[in-house]
């Protein structure tokens, strides 16, 4: 099992206490159920039907995992996973 | 004589506290509080210790329950939120169809009775009633509504289908009405096992389905503190009084401008009034006020509305007040409180004789609300 930071985006701490998580798995996947297992809002706000809400995007260290249609990527000690919203208009 | 007021704003752009004293004549403006987060209704607790409760939505991240003490604010999000239904067929082919808001959104929250310390209630989009019995850590879906067999008809308005109104009989713990836009109000004797459709002889919107108990597309409901089976609504199509709990309703809306509009408040000491800001359903100031601001107030023993604008703006305003626009605090003379689209929550701390500025240059209102503690 890998030991991974989860960072989350700062709006987010209003509603689940921190932007800041130490998670462990195999896999991105895994480390995302960690969390999910230790702040149970969390998976609310960051999925829907299963699948991560459509605006956010989630990195694994300085790689955009939507590139990789898939979330079962191998999780290494000391990874980052940085959770983005999406930001638009004008 | 009560020491403070205290209003809560939400916004498109996070919560603001408005406090004053019992005058009410200066207000003291704090926030924004949960920045990046709509807050489309919040509410002072005044049962026991005042805590801050507000229905937060984000179009990125979901919505919430957000939740903090008043003497020094610091919100926590629900444990478990509330998570709003799925939107049946028929609504969701009408959504789609139309362009209606379909996203899963925390409407309303209402504090329990005096007596049910702890218990919170909450509406969401697409309709949902929840409750909780810890300060709102987690909530509970009631289920008798969702299975209620008129569901099936309930229809989505453009701003989806939303369960806005919770309002409690003081007297009977058991009584309970819930409105939705649009499919019209429930009430339940039983504690919220099983629910009555009260829309019989309200007018129905244009498409409605042809189910003889919903198919009405109540904006905001409330039901009077003082006066048993009191309860007015304002509709999409009007405006209604009922004395028996909605089993039966009278229009009112004869003397307004308009019988579109979505806020509602009350005044506590008098169940013969209420206060109604009507819209433009039409036209170029489409679902705003038609070039001048005016506040209605409902006197139900003349059965005539009276026109209120000393101190709000004409000259061309126009100006939108949504469903949880408008509220009243508790004091008497009541104090009446309108939200704005632009920005603005207009207060009167006469019963709406006259009215000034609270607060300016706020992002757009959602809601306002107002406790004395």
């Amino acid at each position: 099992m890998a030991k991974a930071t989860l960072m989350l985006p700062r709006v987010l701490k209003d509603a689940v206490g921190t932007t800041r998580l130490s998670v462990t798995g195999r896999t991105l996947k895994e480390a995302l159920a960690d969390a999910y297992a230790q702040i149970p809002a969390l998976e609310h706000h960051l999925c829907e039907s299963g699948k991560l809400r459509p605006h956010i995007l989630c990195f694994l260290n300085d790689d955009n995992t939507r590139d990789e249609g898939t979330l079962d990527l191998p999780l290494k000690d000391g990874d980052t996973i940085t959770i983005f919203q999406a930001i638009s208009g004008g | 004589m009560a020491d403070r007021v205290v209003v809560t704003v939400g916004t498109k752009r996070g919560l603001f506290l408005l406090e004053s004293n019992a005058r009410r004549k200066d207000w003291k403006v704090e926030g924004p509080y949960l920045k990046g987060w709509q807050i489309y209704h919040a509410v002072l607790d005044a049962r026991g210790t005042p805590r801050v409760h507000a229905a937060g939505s984000s179009e990125v991240f979901g919505s919430s329950a957000f939740s903090s003490g008043r003497k020094k604010i610091k919100f926590e999000g629900a444990k478990r939120p509330p998570k709003a239904p799925d939107l049946l067929p028929k609504a969701l082919k009408v959504a789609k169809k139309y362009g209606c808001n379909t996203s899963k959104r925390l409407w309303h929250i209402e504090p329990g009775r005096a007596s049910e310390r702890g218990v919170l209630y909450a509406g969401t989009a697409p309709a949902g009633l929840f409750r909780s019995e810890d300060d709102g850590r987690t909530w509970q879906s009631v289920e008798g509504l969702l299975r209620h067999p008129s569901r099936k008809d309930w229809m989505v308005g453009y701003g989806g289908m939303c369960l806005h109104s919770i309002q409690l009989d003081p007297r009977d713990e058991k009584r309970m009405i819930v409105a939705i836009s649009a499919a019209g109000s429930f009430r339940t004797e039983d504690g919220g096992k099983t629910w009555k459709p009260i829309n019989k002889a309200v007018s129905k919107f244009k498409g409605a389905p042809k189910n003889e108990q919903v198919g009405t597309c109540v904006h905001k409901l409330l039901m009077h503190p003082a006066k048993p089976g009191r309860v007015y609504q304002q509709n999409h199509v009007g405006v209604y009084q009922s004395d028996d709990y909605g089993d039966t309703w009278q229009p009112i809306h004869a003397g307004l401008p308009f019988d579109f509009g979505f806020g509602l408040a009350l005044n506590p000491a008098d169940p013969d009034a209420c206060y109604v800001v009507p819209l433009d359903p039409e036209g170029y100031t489409f679902r705003a006020t038609p070039g001048a601001m005016k506040v209605y107030r409902w006197n139900a023993k003349k059965k005539t509305w009276t026109a209120l604008e000393r101190g709000l703006p004409g000259d061309g305003a126009c100006v939108s007040v949504l469903r949880e626009g408008m509220a009243n605090d508790t004091l008497d003379p009541c104090g009446v409180y309108v939200g704005t689209g632009s920005g603005t929550v207009f207060q009167s701390a006469d019963a709406g004789r006259s009215w000034k500025a609270a607060a300016m240059h706020l992002p757009p209102v959602l809601s306002v609300s107002a406790a004395v503690v």
